[in-house]
C-alpha cells in the first residue's frame, strides 16, 4: 500500500475553504458562490453515491442540494457550517430519492467498473495499479454497510451521526462504534493483504 | 507514514478517500454544470429574474474553413425547453443563431471582478441570425429575451 501519492484534500482543509467562499458570495462577491460550488462539488458527489445512486440521479440530487443553499442562504448561521450543511442536505436529498425509488435505482457494478492504467502504462504504474487493486479488494471486502460509513466518514469533516444513522438504519449511539470496527477491519484487510479471498 | 503495517485510523480514511476518488471521479463537466446552475439561481433569487438555463449539448473543434491554428474555431450548441443557441467564435468574432429563428434580444456578458457586466445588447430579427465582430478576450456569457416576454434563457459562462 502507498500512501505517498499525492493525497486528497482533507475534509477539514476542504471545510475551511468553502466557509471562506460563502463569507467572500454573503458579502457580496458573486464569483465567490463559483469557488464555493468548485470546492464542494467533489465531496457532494461522494456522499451522495455511498448511497448508490445512478450518475443522473446523483447529479439531479447534487443540484438540488445547491439550489437549496442559494435559496436558503441566510438560514445558515455559521459560515464554518457550510460544508455540513451542504452535505447533510446532500446525504439526506439522497437518501429520500433513494427511498421513494426502492430498488430499482440500484447502481450497476458496472458503473464502478475499474478505471485502471492501462497495460502499456510504464513500470511504476504497474506496481501502483497493482497497489491499487489490493487497496479496492479490501475496501469491497468491508460489506456494504462499513463501505458506505467510511465513504461518508472520509469525505465529511465531522458528519452529522443523526443523519448518517436515519440513513443507514442504525442507532445513533452505534454509529461512532461501528466506524471504529469498521476502520479495524480495514486495516486488518489490508495487513493480509495480497491473499484473495473471495 | 511510521508504521505500513499498522495505518492510523487517519492514514486509513486517506486511503479511502483515494480509492473513492480513482473509482468513482466526479464526472467530466460536473462542477461546470453545478456552478452555472447555482450562479443562474443565485441571480434570479437576487434579481427577481425569471431564467431559465441553456445547457451547454455539444461543443466541437471547428476545423473546417478554418485557416488559422486548429483550435482557433470552435462551435457550441445550447440547448433548453426546445430552444437551440449555436454559437461560434473565432478569434474576437462571435456568430449565433437561434434555432427555430424566433425574434429575441441577445445580452453579452463579461465576467467582471464581482459579478457580471453587459458588454452588447442585440436585437435579433426573425432569421435567429446575430453577429459580434470584434469581442475583447474573457468569460463571457449569453442572456436570450423572447420577445413574448417568456423567461429568460442564459447560457453557462464560457471563455473566448
Amino acid at each position: 500500500m502507498s500512501l505517498d501519492r499525492a493525497r486528497p484534500a482533507h475534509p477539514q482543509e476542504v471545510w475551511a475553504a468553502a466557509s471562506d467562499a460563502f463569507v467572500r458570495w454573503r458579502g457580496g462577491d458573486a464569483l465567490a458562490l463559483d469557488d464555493l460550488v468548485r470546492v464542494m462539488t467533489p465531496v457532494l458527489w461522494q456522499v451522495v453515491r455511498a448511497h448508490r445512486l445512478p450518475a443522473e440521479v446523483a447529479e439531479d440530487v447534487v443540484q438540488t442540494t445547491w439550489l437549496a443553499l442559494v435559496r436558503s442562504r441566510d438560514a445558515v448561521h455559521d459560515p464554518a457550517a457550510v460544508g455540513s450543511w451542504l452535505t447533510t442536505s446532500a446525504r439526506r436529498e439522497a437518501w429520500r430519492v433513494a427511498k421513494a425509488a426502492g430498488r430499482s435505482l440500484a447502481t450497476e457494478d458496472d458503473d464502478l467498473a475499474p478505471r485502471l492504467p492501462d497495460a502499456t502504462s510504464p513500470e511504476a504504474d504497474v506496481v501502483r495499479r497493482d497497489e491499487d487493486r489490493l487497496l479496492w479488494a479490501a475496501v469491497d471486502r468491508l460489506g456494504e454497510r462499513c463501505r458506505r460509513l467510511l465513504r461518508i466518514v472520509a469525505f465529511e469533516h465531522r458528519p452529522d451521526y443523526a443523519s448518517v444513522a436515519a440513513e443507514l438504519a442504525m442507532p445513533i449511539g452505534s454509529i461512532g462504534p461501528t466506524r471504529g470496527r469498521c476502520l479495524d477491519k480495514l486495516r486488518a484487510e489490508l495487513a493480509g493483504g495480497g491473499s484473495d479471498r473471495g | 507514514m511510521a508504521d505500513p503495517t499498522d495505518p492510523s485510523e487517519e492514514e486509513l480514511l486517506v486511503l479511502v478517500r483515494t480509492v473513492w476518488e480513482q473509482r468513482d471521479p466526479v464526472p467530466t463537466g460536473l462542477v461546470a454544470r453545478m456552478q452555472a446552475a447555482a450562479t443562474l439561481a443565485a441571480e434570479a433569487e437576487a434579481g427577481g429574474l425569471d431564467l431559465e438555463l441553456m445547457l451547454l449539448v455539444e461543443r466541437s473543434e471547428d476545423l473546417a474553413g478554418t485557416r488559422g491554428a486548429p483550435g482557433a474555431a470552435y462551435t457550441m450548441r445550447f440547448s433548453h425547453a426546445g430552444l437551440e443557441l449555436l454559437v461560434r467564435l473565432a478569434g474576437a468574432r462571435l456568430d449565433g443563431w437561434v434555432v427555430p429563428p424566433v425574434p429575441v434580444t441577445v445580452t453579452v456578458q463579461r465576467a467582471v471582478r464581482h459579478g457580471w457586466a453587459d458588454v452588447a445588447t442585440l436585437a435579433v430579427g426573425a432569421t435567429g441570425r446575430f453577429e459580434l465582430p470584434d469581442l475583447a478576450p474573457g468569460l463571457l456569457r449569453l442572456r436570450l429575451e423572447p420577445g413574448t416576454g417568456a423567461p429568460a434563457f442564459q447560457t453557462p459562462a464560457f471563455e473566448l
